[in-house]
């Protein structure tokens, strides 16, 4: 559990520094203001998907913990 | 065999003969189709949408919240005094006891849809085709649906805290193909088409009742028992 | 299976997912050949389809154990139904927020009446009814009964309701990744959607696990406090999920 904790807010820490660079370097040559827009609906869609399944986790990892805390007192 | 079809009758009988004495849910459902038959005439504007082009879908809208209204109240009156547990220790297979649920809850609902139709070619023209037969198919075939369908869920929402409000929230989603196939069918017919057209959505409405028929024969018990 | 070899379970799918996740981000981000008429939104595409296929395949998992339970009344049947709504219902999400951000550069419309979107999202009504039957219900042993009739309900009712919502016309891409002539992707393509495809696969099956081992240990913990109250009822022991 504690290592899901730790691995994913690195990965997000890590797209979210590197993905605008990315995306602007691959998109190179079209109109700019069309390609924000991308990018933004892109950012945003992963943006949900990662804050969903982590918070799934957090919350799963929790339960267990506070179950654990029942079992000892 | 006739021993269990007496059974469901003797379920739906006592039923019917309640709804008969206070007459509170046909009233409730009854008064309710007219009125929203009224209302509809004054959302929409006549000059611009004529309403027989909205009519097969409303029909179908307006039956399943009017049967929403009297579904809610199938094991409200069980409820009280204990009714249901006379009910439960009476020797009668659960299955019986829900296929009577659901034949007195039939029988009232398709006077309802008489009554929705009867409305809307009242107050806004709808043409009745020259042979009724296949429309009053499709009717029954949807509304016996609609109505094994309500029942099971009926009997779930009974048992909790939120009672009826939570019975569209889990009767909607499933309910589109009813509404899906039962609109297309009674659209086809009011434009009078021939009857073969909604063959199809007839099979798929019937489909849709058998599945929703043996779902609540195979699942009633599970949610009865105590 | 004992805790011990779910948890165990849990944390190699766990492991095995987060290292394709990984992998998969980096195909997307940095690797796929970007899509010539839909442009970078189409990069959407690898985690709308996958999120489907969990959400759809959670329903299944859901489904499945509901029946289950019915039948035999095992406890451990409806956590694992639990487990697998609750996961169901985040992928599902995460479908229904992907799709509209795709469909509004894609076709220009936050929303289409377009057949699966629809089944998803008529989907996630029932992964909420399926909670607020259990949530609402006083008696636990029946809320759970209730939980599983509404699974299975739903579920036999899935192939008329996705028959139903193809009877309209679809704006929807048609199907490209499962046909019987291969997926019509261009290989890079097809190559990252299926790293996608197995990362979620598993990140899903990890997190169900813990899920389902979290429930054991609270119907333990029940008991035990029970048999604190009343010491003639000795709970059977659950191995510990920490060691």
């Amino acid at each position: 559990m504690s290592i899901l904790r730790v691995l994913l807010p690195v990965v997000v820490l890590a797209l979210v520094l590197v993905v605008p660079e990315v995306l602007h370097a691959q998109a190179a040559g079209a109109a700019p203001g069309r390609q924000m827009r991308h990018f933004w609906h892109v950012f945003i869609a992963y943006g949900i998907a990662w804050a969903l399944v982590f918070g799934w986790g957090v919350a799963i990892a929790r339960r267990i913990a506070r179950v654990e805390e029942r079992l000892k007192g | 065999m006739r021993e269990y079809f007496g059974q469901i009758w003797a379920i739906a009988a006592k039923d019917l003969r309640v709804e008969l004495r206070t007459r509170e849910r046909v009233a409730a459902m009854g008064a309710f189709v007219v009125l929203t038959a009224i209302l509809f005439n004054y959302a929409v504007d006549r000059t611009v949408v004529h309403p027989r082009e909205l009519a097969a879908g409303m029909i179908w809208i307006v039956i399943s919240l009017a049967g929403l209204l009297g579904l809610g109240r199938t094991f409200e009156l069980e409820k009280e005094d204990g009714a249901l547990d006379g009910l439960l220790v009476a020797p009668v297979p659960r299955d019986a006891l829900y296929l009577g649920k659901v034949l007195a809850n039939a029988v009232l609902l398709v006077g309802v849809t008489a009554l929705t139709v009867a409305v809307f070619a009242l107050f806004f023209q709808v043409r009745i085709p020259g042979n009724p037969l296949p429309l009053a198919g499709v009717l029954l075939t949807g509304t016996v649906g609609f109505v094994a369908l309500g029942t099971l869920f009926s009997g779930i929402t009974a048992g909790t805290r939120m009672g009826d409000t939570l019975l569209p929230i889990l009767l909607f989603p499933l309910l589109v193909p009813l509404i899906t196939f039962g609109a297309a069918a009674t659209d086809d017919l009011l434009a009078g088409l021939p009857p073969g057209e909604s063959a199809y959505s007839l099979r798929v409405l019937a489909a849709f009742t058998l599945v929703a028929l043996t779902a609540g024969v195979g699942l009633f018990r599970f949610i009865v028992e105590d | 299976m004992s805790l011990r070899t779910v948890r165990w379970a849990g944390v190699v799918l766990g492991f095995l997912g987060v290292a394709l996740t990984i992998l998969f981000h980096w195909q997307v981000f940095f690797w796929v050949p970007t899509e010539a008429s839909m442009g970078i939104v189409q990069r959407i595409f690898y985690i709308h389809l996958p999120a489907a296929w969990v959400g759809f395949f959670a329903f299944g998992l859901v489904a499945l154990c509901s029946a289950v339970y019915l039948w035999l009344g095992e406890e451990k049947l409806d956590h694992a139904a639990r487990a697998a709504a609750e996961g169901g219902m985040i992928f599902t999400t995460i479908v229904l927020t992907s799709g509209p951000l795709w469909a509004r550069l894609a076709w220009g419309t936050w929303w289409t009446w377009e057949p699966r979107l629809t089944l998803t999202l008529l989907l996630w009504f029932i992964y909420l009814g399926y909670f607020l039957v259990r949530s609402s219900t006083d008696n636990l042993d029946r809320g759970r009964k209730f939980a599983a009739v509404v699974g299975v309900v739903g579920a036999l009712n899935i192939p008329l309701i996705h028959m139903s919502v193809y009877w309209f016309r679809s704006l929807h891409p048609q199907p490209v990744v499962a046909r019987v002539d291969g997926p019509q992707l261009h290989p890079d393509m097809a190559t990252t959607v299926f790293t996608a495809l197995g990362a979620w696969t598993l990140v899903f099956l990890s997190l169900f696990l813990f899920r389902y081992a979290a429930a054991r240990l609270e119907a333990y913990a029940d008991r035990v406090e029970a048999a604190r109250l009343d010491p003639s009822r000795s709970p059977t022991p659950e191995g510990a999920i920490v060691p």
